[in-house]
């Protein structure tokens, strides 16, 4: 901690951060464009200026390192006067499309000018118009916006290790464009029209779907691999429409990739609403007993899968398997490894996706969902016959036909559509809970959306199952 | 203090019993109103639909949508009016303008699809008071009678007005 002075007042803060992000941490708000916290200082938008006492001209804070000593005026004359002027040459070229722009109410621009800047322009020619231009395979660029703040460069020769977008021409020309011959096709298009402060990156996914202030957001975690990248959830209607990065300055997450920024429509579209049997829809009072008919009579019981369930739901799936399989005096079998990533550590695609595309297999193995032979023996088993009974949560397997498969999904997939019955799940978000990353960092996440009424989760379907099982037996007592 | 028995019912006299003078209250209005309309031609009503009468400048009637000098669409589907709607009467799909249409839209977002559900709306006037574009008027009739429920689903073909329209935030 190094003891600095803003506006005369006496603070303290951490000294290994950006000054930026240490004034942030005591209330002080110096406003920035091509600041990043994982990004390296350019000091290209001169937005931040501010006045250091003993020095004579006015310096960039992103580019001033915190020490001890350090004296700063934020709010004087003198520096409002040098931020309203950047202002109005960063908005001399600015379309001010705010209606039509995606990013309006999240744009940085628009709460600098309206913090910092005069309100009015003095800028009475025509503005130059560059038509907008598609640089990948999801991304627009619309160069009237951009206010060449280099982040997108920056992050994606630091982050992504690829160099496809440059700055050409000088001065008042200046533009960002592509480097090669090709589009960009990296994991990165999303992220680099997130890190974009104003309108000029946006992906042609979520283009002109809604707007930015119709969303409730709630704290999530991804779902889509083991690294588990903060995110916030952007709803409405009930519908997943976004995933939004929560910055993390301690974990260092700052960055989303397109597979799991993009990866909602299973959210939203195809959902199992039923209980199923044998691909048509019925009911859970037919359905439950007949499964509760089918694992009495069973020789072994295999459940698979469980890395798609949070913490918490894993617990509750333990305490009812366990007391099923008491009950039944039959071991029950539950693999949570269902895909050889989950038996190795994590290998990274790149900076941020794995290999591994369960968000919760640390979970689901720390609790002991797990076998000592492993899925490959399993499906062995089940082949030979040896398995009858086989419930599978959330995973898409090839098993045979021998088996008398449950499939508990959330989505009508081809495996809910073949398999013997199938039960509709909710999602993650749908429930608040938590995932263990590949770091064993447990990751709390909100819920976000509202189920559709009536949809037991995976654990409260086992929970029932046991209700059931336990109501026959009774009616076998009561009989007698 | 002075008591007034209330429980006693008042008697009428003979000459009450008749009712003469209220009788004569209602019919003095009655036939000054004859006289009116009868000889001096001041009646109050219209003999609609053959003659209608004059719509206030205030007036909020049916929507419609305006395009600017060119003959541009005015509306960029910025969704402002159906973020405000109190009855969620409006839908709103954006596009991007394709290369055809370019001549027809200044902004490169356009409304693929605008609808007015009539059956919703109060009209209340506030998506004409939140259109940053001058877009969307209700200055049309007041008459909306339908006999099927599709026709009370304004779609932007029936809203869209051929040219001009008044200035932004302005009224006729």
């Amino acid at each position: 901690m190094a003891k600095i002075k803003i506006d005369g007042v006496a603070l303290e803060v951490d000294e290994k951060k950006n000054l930026i992000d240490a004034a942030k941490d005591v209330g002080v708000d110096i406003p920035y464009f091509c600041y990043h916290p994982a990004l390296t200082v350019v000091g290209m938008c001169r937005m931040c200026l501010i006045e250091i006492e003993g020095v004579p001209r006015l310096q960039a804070a992103c580019n001033t390192p915190v020490k001890e000593g350090l004296s700063i005026i934020t709010k004087s004359a003198r520096v409002k006067e040098a931020r309203s002027g950047t202002m109005e040459f960063l908005l001399a070229n600015h379309p001010l499309d705010c209606p039509v722009c995606d990013k309006a109410g999240e744009c940085r621009l628009q709460d600098n000018a309206f913090g910092s800047g005069e309100g009015e322009s003095r800028f009475e020619f025509e503005k130059r118009n560059i038509p907008q231009e598609e640089i990948g395979t999801n991304l627009y660029i619309n160069h009237n916006r951009c206010i060449v703040c280099y982040r997108c460069v920056r992050f994606e020769e630091e982050k992504v290790g690829e160099s496809n977008l440059g700055l050409f021409e000088r001065g008042y020309h200046s533009i960002i464009g592509l480097a090669k011959d090709e589009p960009i096709h990296h994991n990165y298009q999303g992220a680099l029209a997130d890190i974009c402060p104003v309108g000029a990156l946006l992906n042609h996914k979520t283009l002109f779907k809604s707007r930015v202030w119709w969303y409730k957001s709630h704290k999530s975690v991804c779902h889509k691999c083991s690294t588990g990248c903060h995110v916030t959830t952007n709803v409405r209607d009930n519908k997943m429409y976004r995933y939004m990065v929560r910055e993390n300055h301690e974990k260092q997450m700052f960055f989303l990739c397109d597979k799991g920024r993009f990866d909602l429509d299973w959210m939203n579209q195809n959902r199992l609403f039923a209980y199923q049997e044998a691909g048509n829809p019925s009911t859970s009072i037919e359905v439950i007993p007949k499964i509760a008919n089918s694992i009495q009579n069973a020789k072994g019981i295999v459940v698979l899968g469980g890395a798609h369930e949070s913490n918490e739901m894993l617990v509750r799936i333990k305490a009812a398997l366990n007391e099923l399989s008491s009950l039944l005096s039959k071991p029950i079998l539950w693999e949570s490894r269902t895909s050889d990533s989950q038996y190795k550590d994590p290998e990274q695609v790149d900076f941020l996706l794995t290999t591994d595309e369960h968000p919760n297999t640390k979970g689901a193995i720390e609790i002991g969902a797990l076998t000592t032979d492993g899925i490959e023996t399993i499906a062995k088993d089940i082949k030979s016959g040896k398995l009858d009974m086989v419930f599978v949560i959330k995973e898409e397997l090839e098993l045979g036909s021998k088996a008398t498969r449950v499939q508990l999904d959330t989505n009508l997939t081809e495996s809910a559509k073949l398999a013997n019955y199938a039960v509709p799940l909710k999602i993650f978000c749908e429930e608040a809970g938590s995932f263990t990353n590949k770091k064993g960092w447990k990751q709390d996440f909100e819920k976000s959306m509202e189920p559709p009424k009536g949809l037991p989760s995976s654990a409260e379907f086992f929970e029932k199952l046991l209700i059931a099982i336990r109501a026959k037996e009774e009616l076998v007592v009561g009989n007698r | 203090m002075a008591t007034v028995n209330v429980a006693q019912k008042h008697q009428f006299s003979w000459y009450e019993k008749f009712y003469f003078w209220s009788i004569g209250k209602g019919m003095w209005i009655t036939i000054r109103h004859f006289v009116k309309t009868a000889f001096f031609n001041k009646q109050v009503t219209v003999e609609f639909p053959e003659k209608k009468r004059q719509y206030s400048s205030r007036f909020r009637g049916l929507h419609s949508m305006k395009r600017d000098e060119l003959g541009r669409e005015r509306c960029t589907a910025c969704f402002c009016c159906m973020w405000i709607c109190p009855a969620d009467a409006i839908k709103i799909e954006a596009s991007e303008v394709p290369q055809v249409r370019q001549h027809l839209h200044p902004e490169d977002k356009f409304a693929k699809k605008f609808e007015i559900n009539l059956l919703r709306c109060i009209f209340c006037g506030l998506c004409e008071e939140a259109c940053p574009k001058g877009a969307i008027y209700l200055d049309g009739t007041g008459e909306l009678a339908a006999d099927n429920r599709d026709d009370l689903i304004l779609t932007k073909e029936r809203m869209m007005e051929k040219v001009g329209g008044p200035l932004i935030g302005q009224r006729n």
